[in-house]
């Protein structure tokens, strides 16, 4: 493959909280090329949305810190570069698709004006290019109508049309990266559909690299090249969409795999059997020690596993997964 | 057969404002009150074209005593009526300057002190609180002793005053928009902060902010009255506070030529608080929920 655009290494996070700090995201690695889809899988607060958020260079200042690490976005160092280059890099470079469409969008500005201003913010071109640029990007993101949708107020907008309106500001300023988060978990699981098949279509045309933020592992195995599965603000797998679903070596994602419902499977499913869960809830990431975090939810985890040092572990190729078992029984 | 009807497109956020706001009998009377108000005073003067500053008549003529002077005359013979068609505007101009003299520094401070919080915050807080803290009509005083008496000495001083509980009440607003989602997705489009506050925030803070300046401007046109009364305004300018105060020694000789100021002034605040009132409700998205 050709090489990566974004490159985040060894990328650790500290929180500031009243019982001092509080790692969030703990030696996080991935590459991503142009063109690629990077899906990033867990549950609440494993740390995908901070993730993005650090790419973005909008770690919640001033009790979010980055301690270590580098995100590298075609050779410059996002971590060091100053505040001002960030701006023309968000956006311009890298834009994000938020997960509410309902709340992101500015109700006092028709959404033709905040497509617009995001153009302004990057370029410096005519109101008249501005606004052909708006409706050419309306219609591309299949706004029906554009021309007279474009004097629409957000409220008078389904959830579905202003997520298509956000993927158009988003995508206005042809940005090389598009992070989306969580893009379709506040939307119709028929708008869904749609919208992922959107920005995968869209991915396609201007051969953007995304990496798209869910904790629904069937969102992100219908439309991710590569998947990196976290928990605990730790990467607890990764590797290509089909390894990772089809043959998942960490008991984690062999869990959050067990939980889709599979409606083939349901047929031959007596009534009163349940959907596999995984038991008990996230770690608190205060109490966490140096062993594996998953540990007293695993169903195959021993004294042992409480004090390994998580380091990953080469299942297959680029199949990689930090879990002692895997050499246990492999090797 | 007729066709399905489509769903009726949401009113724009405007015309949706001045439905409830028409709505609103309380709110409607006082726009009527301020109306005549401001018909009274840009045209009064040239209808009723007797000057406010001379004797025109004998001094203490009660009302309708004299067909010339309606309203009756005051201690020196000035003709009230004249005196309060002519001194609308300088009163409320006045009040109105002043009012915004404190909503636009209550606006900056506060939106610069809720958006950034911590130190800037604090400090700007302290700072507050010091003019907050301030007896109003006691530090007015003094800088009407110290500057001498003039039209902008006035409006500079009750906008000092004025100015603390804007700047609350813009923090409250920008502090809890500061963090929706729009605002993030706005840093996210690359937005700097000063464009985030004037342009992305602000408009949606203004609502409470206008009906807020609105009751401003009532109180403001009282301070001034209050001033006046005083003998604190500008001596130069007939205004209804200055009709007032003229005439506070000679109160049981000629009690017209303070009530029908007074009363001029009690309608033009009371319309102003109605509207106040009517827009605050107008502008609250929560009474717009039919």
């Amino acid at each position: 493959m050709n090489d990566p655009i974004l490159q985040v290494d060894h990328l650790c996070i500290d929180f500031k909280t009243k019982s001092g700090p509080v790692r969030v995201l703990n030696d996080v690695s991935f590459n991503l090329s142009a063109g690629e889809t990077l899906g990033i899988v867990g549950e609440s607060g494993c740390g995908k949305s901070m993730t993005s958020l650090a790419v973005m260079g909008l770690v919640p200042k001033p009790n979010g810190k980055i301690v270590s690490g580098s995100i590298l976005y075609q050779g410059e160092d996002l971590v060091q570069v100053p505040e001002k280059r960030l701006r023309q890099i968000r956006g311009g470079d890298i834009s994000m698709i938020f997960q509410e469409p309902m709340t992101s969008l500015n109700p006092v500005f028709s959404v033709g004006k905040q497509i617009g201003e995001a153009v302004r913010l990057h370029e410096d071109i005519s109101k008249k290019e501005i606004h052909d640029r708006v409706i050419d990007v309306l219609t591309r993101v299949g706004i029906p109508d554009p021309l007279k949708r474009v004097n629409d107020f957000p409220h008078q907008m389904s959830g579905g049309m202003r997520q298509r309106v956000m993927i158009a500001m988003a995508l206005v300023c042809k940005p090389r990266i598009i992070i989306a988060d969580e893009p379709t978990t506040a939307l119709d699981v028929t708008v869904q559909a749609q919208i992922l098949e959107l920005i995968m279509k869209l991915q396609e045309e201007e051969n953007t690299a995304v990496i798209l933020i869910s904790h629904d592992m069937g969102v992100i195995s219908q439309v991710s090249d590569r998947v990196l599965v976290m928990y605990a603000g730790r990467m607890i797998e990764e590797g290509d969409c089909v390894s990772v679903v089809q043959d998942s070596a960490h008991p984690y994602t062999k869990g959050l795999i067990s939980c889709i419902p599979d409606i083939d499977h349901t047929k031959d499913m007596a009534l009163s059997d349940r959907l596999p869960t995984i038991e008990g809830i996230v770690p608190n990431l205060k109490t966490i020690g140096q062993g594996c975090a998953f540990a007293p939810r695993c169903n195959q985890a021993d004294e042992a596993c409480k004090s390994w040092k998580t380091s990953p572990i080469q299942v297959a190729g680029a199949h990689l997964a930090s879990c002692r078992k895997i050499v246990g029984s492999d090797i | 057969m007729k066709p399905i009807e489509t769903v009726p497109k949401p009113q724009s956020p405007l015309r949706e404002a001045l439905a409830v706001f028409f709505g609103n009998w309380a709110a409607t009377i006082g726009l009527i009150i301020l109306l005549v108000v401001f018909l009274g005073s840009i045209l009064g003067p040239y209808l009723y074209g007797v000057s406010p500053k001379e004797t025109v008549n004998a001094p203490f003529l009660p009302p309708m005593a004299d067909p010339s002077s309606p309203l009756g005359t005051d201690y020196i013979g000035r003709d009230v009526l004249a005196g309060i068609l002519n001194g609308g505007s300088a009163t409320i101009m006045i009040g109105a300057t002043a009012a915004l003299v404190a909503v636009v520094i209550g606006i900056t401070i506060g939106s610069i002190s809720g958006y950034y919080g911590g130190l800037t915050d604090t400090l700007l807080m302290r700072f507050t609180e010091f003019f907050q803290v301030l007896p109003a009509l006691l530090f007015v005083m003094v800088l009407m002793t110290l500057f001498a008496p003039s039209i902008h000495t006035t409006i500079i001083g009750i906008g000092l005053v004025m100015w603390p509980p804007t700047a609350r009440l813009a923090r409250a607003e920008f502090m809890k928009l500061k963090t929706m989602d729009y605002v993030r997705a706005e840093k996210a489009m690359g937005a700097r902060d000063r464009r985030i506050i004037w342009q992305v925030i602000l408009p949606n803070a203004l609502p409470p902010l206008i009906a807020a300046a609105a009751l401003v401007i009532g109180v403001s046109i009282l301070f001034e009255a209050g001033l006046s009364f005083l003998g604190l305004g500008d001596p130069n300018i007939r205004s209804w506070g200055e009709m007032i105060g003229a005439n506070r020694d000679y109160i049981f000789d000629c009690p017209w030529a303070v009530f029908f100021p007074g009363i001029a002034i009690f309608l033009t605040v009371l319309g102003v608080s109605l509207v106040g009132d009517g827009l605050n409700d107008a502008m609250n998205p929560r009474f717009r929920e039919r």
